[in-house]
């Protein structure tokens, strides 16, 4: 009997620990399951939607119509502010129209997976790179009840979010990126948003044919090689990001195929491309932005490295920086990638 | 920017605007540049001109918040001196002394909690002491990794930095490359590739002698970072 008394003490002490850890632990995979259901609601419903893209610089107002038919994702991504540039994206490729610059940029996609198999999990591996909590209560954005979702980065490698998720949908109404220090680099801002049903197909066909334009595409079979990776590496990647995938991809631009790795720390992601140099082409080196993303480029070896990604310029750089070359692969180079047509 | 313009604004943002009228605010937007420049900060100001209840940041938000506020030099309350600088440091629109003019009787709780949507909102608006804070996180374009040195940082486009990376190039890198982002990454990504890149403003070496405060900001971070 006093045995079981010690038990039931030693028990009840266990449940008070319990309690007074699990909000903590609670609360955080809450937070990721919120993330999830964000991804799944972005890829996986039908909608039609406006919103603006701000930044301290600039202002657009785009339309987004994303489609799932059978499994299978279609989107339209649409500049309402005079270029009339457009993107079409489905299972097979993703076309980029930009009229202003008369010109049709093609990207076949390599990947064989459904894009909605590809959608990620946030697992408590993030914990370590991230603070993510789940804040306050309901908060009205927009109009309608939304959670509030805060992803804080510990470091300067990668960018946060502020996340305004609906209540019901958990689409993110209102995102804004930001760097360690909470600047906000930018924000996405929903002005209106309709779930359907039912899209056409007419409503994902872009505006323009791109006729008379220049397209820029690659019409070579993809190269499909177990070893694409090898032979190349990045060392001292900063904290977390590590090789998720890689191919030796064809892309629009490049004359021959390109070694893709693919980086990620869970949330954010970095590509490196590698690609043997042309007499003709000249030399990229140094840091460009487009939008949230960085890029920095540099010559290692006779070969373009160009590392890619929405995270901070010092991310890239020392992603880039960090490629190497392993030694004793030279001829392999060669016979692993076919030139392209 | 009239007092219309602004309400239909403030309602959008709040979700408000009934479809026939933000059709009209679509179309308008889609002519006017200026107004569309206006946008970005308006947005940011949004919650506190319409006086929106600040929700309930975590501890180590205003612990940042606090530390911000700690690191940076007192000025005098007058609303200014913080406008001018923001002006200065805008690219397009904002810096019309139109919106300048709109943006003063707002100032202090306006500004100060429209930095973020941010960080602030912890914080009752009137304790706030200064605009300066505000202004000097709110208007640096880019964010400035601690660690790395001064340098050139670039559009592709510009041929005058030692940078070089051709605008095609990046957007084909960048276009291959979001297939591997996250849902959202992608779709941020994606958007600024079809943003208007023609005048981006480049950063670093040339923007630097021309905005002084976005490089006195460039040291506050480290102090300013919680851990």
């Amino acid at each position: 009997m006093p045995h079981l008394l010690t038990s039931m003490i030693r028990f009840g002490a266990l449940l008070v620990c319990c309690a007074l850890a699990l909000p903590a632990q609670a609360a955080d995979s809450e937070a990721r399951e919120w993330l999830e259901r964000m991804s799944r609601a972005l890829a996986g419903r039908n909608y039609d939607g406006r919103f603006f893209h701000l930044s301290e610089t600039r202002s657009e107002t785009l339309r987004i119509i994303h489609r799932v038919d059978k499994g299978k994702i279609t989107e339209r991504l649409v500049s309402l502010d005079g270029s009339g540039r457009e993107i079409v994206r489905n299972e097979a490729e993703v076309i980029c129209y930009l009229p202003d610059k008369r010109t049709v940029l093609v990207e076949k996609r390599t990947d064989s997976n459904p894009l909605l198999v590809a959608l990620p999990s946030y697992n408590e591996g993030l914990d370590s790179h991230y603070s993510i909590e789940k804040v306050g209560g309901v908060v009205k954005a927009l109009g309608r009840r939304t959670q509030m979702i805060l992803v804080q980065p510990r470091d300067q490698y990668r960018y946060g979010y502020r996340l305004w998720l609906d209540e019901e949908t958990a689409m993110p109404l209102k995102s804004q990126l930001c760097d360690r220090n909470g600047r906000v680099i930018e924000q996405m801002l929903f002005a209106e948003l309709n779930f359907r049903d039912r899209i056409s197909a007419d409503e994902l066909k872009p505006a323009i044919t791109g006729e008379g334009f220049k397209w820029l595409r690659q019409d070579a079979e993809q190269p499909q090689l177990a070893n694409a990776g090898m032979g190349w590496n990045v060392v001292h990647l900063p904290a977390g990001f590590r090789l998720t995938t890689w191919r030796i991809q064809v892309i629009a631009g490049s004359s021959a195929p390109v070694r893709h790795l693919v980086y990620s720390d869970g949330l954010a992601s970095v590509s490196v491309f590698i690609e043997p140099r042309t007499a003709d082409a000249a030399q990229m080196h140094g840091l460009a932005r487009l939008g949230a993303a960085f890029a920095y480029s540099r010559d290692l070896d006779g070969h373009q490295v160009t590392a890619v990604g929405e995270v901070p310029a010092a991310t890239v750089e020392a992603i880039a920086a960090g490629v190497t070359r392993q030694s004793g692969v030279d001829g392999r180079e060669q016979a692993s990638a076919p030139t392209a047509k | 920017m009239t007092d219309s313009v602004k309400e239909q604004l403030s309602a959008c943002l709040d979700g408000e605007l009934p479809a026939g009228e933000l059709d009209l605010l679509l179309k308008r937007l889609e002519r006017d540049p200026e107004l569309r420049g206006s946008l970005g900060r308006y947005a940011l100001l949004g919650e506190a001109l319409r006086g929106r209840q600040p929700v309930a940041a975590s501890r180590g938000f205003a612990d940042k918040v606090a530390a911000v506020l700690d690191a940076e030099p007192a000025v005098g309350p007058a609303a200014t001196p913080a406008v001018i600088p923001a002006a200065k440091t805008a690219r397009r629109g904002l810096g019309s002394p139109a919106f300048a003019k709109w943006l003063q009787p707002a100032a202090g709780m306006a500004i100060a909690a429209g930095v973020a949507a941010v960080a602030v909102l912890a914080l009752q608006p009137s304790t706030l002491p200064t605009q300066q804070v505000a202004v000097t996180v709110a208007t640096a374009p880019i964010p400035q990794p601690a660690t790395t040195a001064p340098r050139s940082y670039t559009v592709p486009t510009n041929t005058s930095s030692d940078a070089y990376i051709p605008a095609a190039r990046l957007t084909n890198y960048v276009v291959a490359h979001s297939e591997y982002s996250s849902p959202l990454g992608r779709r941020t990504v994606l958007s600024g590739v079809l943003s208007d890149d023609d005048d981006v403003v480049v950063v670093g070496g040339d923007a630097a002698g021309t905005a002084p405060e976005i490089s006195d900001d460039d040291s506050t971070p480290e102090a300013a970072a919680p851990r």
